[in-house]
């Protein structure tokens, strides 16, 4: 009678989709095929404020214009792993874009003008990386630590008041406000694997579009962007909070 | 301008049976009807505004109008036309109505050729002839068909008439920038136009209604603000706003007022004054890593730019950017082996990238697009396992 009656039970729940095949698989222990891991996709959004001011003794033109505080910079990552047994290594490039807005000075007074001006980075690098994600695939720990390194090169053009690219005339040599600095970075961070959370989510997500693996991550980064002290390049270095997402297929 | 022949069905008389509206031709040296009339025959609407008034005034107008059908041999018809904002009787030839015009147009014409009829109208019967009334009307020209045994059948062309300007606009404190003027104005809350742009004057001389053709101006445009660029700086400048409705209809000007663009210090120029050393520019990283302008490397790059990025207006924006300045870092990478060394180990996967694309022809577009990341990945992957292989 009991065995009839758990039966029931359980094909009343199976035909319901409250017991999925996959927690079945889970409970039975039978693991399901993953596809392969080629790729991580990271969308990246993180705090940026560059060292401009720390190239000067007492004057401070880019609080002065944009204020201390922090900017947004959004970059998109992409990754090959290259290796992949204890964690994974992979190379990748990053693109990004960051804008900072603020009031022009008024030369008489040293007053905010009405008139604005901005400057816009647009960060471009390439980068090794190493996640040691072990743990995550053989003990189910959902923490993923990374630590990425890598050649920089950002350009940035400012601009003034109506949009267009700020000039300084120097005698008869106009020089312009835009121009590209090499530079390179360091970044700390770890990843929580959503997949954690919603394993059966994530299994589908694999099986529809191929994505193994999802992490939300925090990462600090130590970008030095100076042209590595050659020359008398404008100061971009940065010490970053980035939070993002991340894809792995 | 005119707006001529929105066909609608009579009050009260029944329509003509198969009558097609052909279209309106402006008759006169000056004449010729602009295309806002909606002169050809599948123009619904028509509007006359100030200007057409103004300048079609003495015109006279062909309407034409067929029948798609033979009707009976003694058919016949009138044209009556009413008074602007006003309405006729078209129920038979002779009653008029005390808001029509007091003859008609045509009287009792036979329909000889009905596949193409015509008859013409003063332009200024339609406007009224004063074209700084100031109203809004409608002004309907009736064609009634007279057939034996039946009752007369009719159609109405309506024009709108536009002879009301918008309200100008209150114009607001200007923003004096750098070679530049932010004007500002408030919105004009007009309820009988559905939608109200502006003119933007300038000038730096004070200028007036009837001198504001001889200035500079922009627009029309939407929104509530405009910035005056390439402004002289210490220049005091006149300026003055005026608003345009979906008609055509230009008000008059806001009240002329002036303001001076001044000296102000962008970024750039407070951290040049500031002491910043940065010259800006990018540098010819290629040709100081290989020493040579004519190295084959420094070749294939310059053949990627003139394939790729010279081809599409992002690439030209970033080869403009690129040849900008004179380049410091590659003046240091040139006076160092180590770093010219360095440069060319890092740019070794961009020549071999550049390489394989301009060794294909007919890669563009998305597609090159797709090409370049899937080699940009490649080549790092590749270079990253010699390296650890090594």
């Amino acid at each position: 009678m009991n065995t009839r009656l758990i039966s029931s039970i359980l094909m009343c729940a199976f035909f319901a989709g409250l017991v999925p095949l996959s927690a079945v698989a889970e409970e039975t222990g039978v693991s399901s095929i993953e596809s392969p891991r080629r790729f991580i996709l990271e969308a990246r959004f993180g705090t940026f404020q560059p060292a401009v001011d720390s190239d000067f003794g007492n004057a401070t033109p880019f609080e002065d214009v944009f204020g201390d505080g922090m900017f947004l910079m959004t970059q998109l990552e992409f990754e090959y792993e290259i290796w992949n047994k204890v964690g994974i290594i992979a190379v990748g490039i990053t693109a990004g874009y960051s804008r900072m807005a603020g009031s022009g000075i008024n030369p008489s007074d040293g007053t905010a003008a009405t008139d604005g001006t901005a400057m816009n980075v647009m960060p471009l690098s390439a980068q090794l990386v190493y996640r040691f994600d072990y743990l995550a695939q053989r003990y189910n720990v959902p923490l993923v630590p990374h630590v990425k390194a890598g050649l920089d090169y950002w350009i940035w053009w400012i601009e003034d008041g109506v949009g267009d690219v700020a000039v300084v005339n120097d005698g008869d040599n106009p020089k312009k406000g835009y121009g590209g600095t090499w530079g390179g970075h360091v970044g700390l961070g770890v990843g929580f694997l959503l997949d954690f959370i919603a394993p059966r989510m994530a299994q589908t997500f694999d099986v529809d579009v191929g994505v193994n693996n999802s992490y939300i991550f925090f990462e600090y980064n130590w970008a030095w962007i100076n042209d590595f002290g050659v020359g008398d390049r404008m100061n971009l270095s940065s010490g970053s909070f980035i939070g993002g997402l991340a894809f792995e297929f | 301008m005119l707006t001529v022949a929105m066909l609608i069905p009579s009050s009260s008389a029944a329509s003509i049976s198969a009558f097609k509206f052909l279209g309106i031709d402006g008759i006169g040296g000056s004449c010729g009807m602009s295309d806002r009339i909606g002169k050809v025959s599948s123009s619904t609407e028509h509007v006359i505004n100030i200007q057409d008034c103004i300048d079609y005034s003495g015109c006279s107008l062909d309407i034409k109008w067929g029948l798609d059908r033979t009707p009976d041999a003694g058919a016949s018809y009138a044209v009556k036309v009413s008074l602007p904002g006003g309405a006729c009787v078209d129920t038979d030839f002779t009653t008029l109505g005390t808001t029509c015009m007091d003859s008609l147009i045509v009287d009792g014409k036979a329909i000889s050729s009905p596949n193409y009829m015509v008859f013409s109208i003063p332009f200024d019967y339609l406007t009224g002839g004063d074209c700084q009334a100031g109203w809004n009307k409608s002004t309907k020209v009736y064609i009634i068909v007279k057939e034996s045994g039946t009752e007369p059948t009719a159609e109405t062309l309506s024009f709108e008439i536009d002879l009301e300007r918008p309200a100008a606009p209150a114009i607001e404190e200007p923003e004096e920038g750098d070679s530049n003027i932010t004007v500002k104005w408030s919105p004009v809350d007009d309820s009988s136009d559905s939608t109200i742009e502006y003119l933007v004057y300038w000038d730096d001389s004070s200028f007036s209604n009837s001198t504001k053709n001889n200035v500079s101006v922009a627009g029309p445009m939407s929104g509530s603000s405009y910035q005056i660029t390439s402004l002289d700086n210490d220049t005091e400048y006149f300026y003055a706003v005026s608003s345009v409705d979906e008609n055509d209809n230009e008000s008059v000007l806001s009240a002329v007022s002036s303001a001076m663009p001044i000296n102000v210090s962008d970024f750039w120029e407070h951290y040049r004054q500031s002491g910043g050393t940065e010259d800006g520019g990018f540098c010819f990283i290629a040709t100081a890593a290989w020493g040579s302008y004519l190295a084959p490397e420094v070749r294939t790059l310059r053949l990627f730019r003139d394939t790729y990025l010279m081809t599409n207006a992002p690439g030209r924006a970033f080869v403009r950017l690129y040849y900008a300045t004179s380049p410091a870092l590659a003046d240091a990478i040139s006076s160092s082996p180590v770093l010219r060394a360095s440069a060319r180990f890092v740019l070794a996967p961009a020549v071999l990238m550049a390489r394989v694309m301009t060794s294909m022809p007919g890669l563009t577009g998305p597609l090159a697009a797709a090409v370049f990341l899937v080699l940009l990945t490649f080549v790092f992957g590749v270079a990253v396992r010699s390296w650890r292989r090594s």
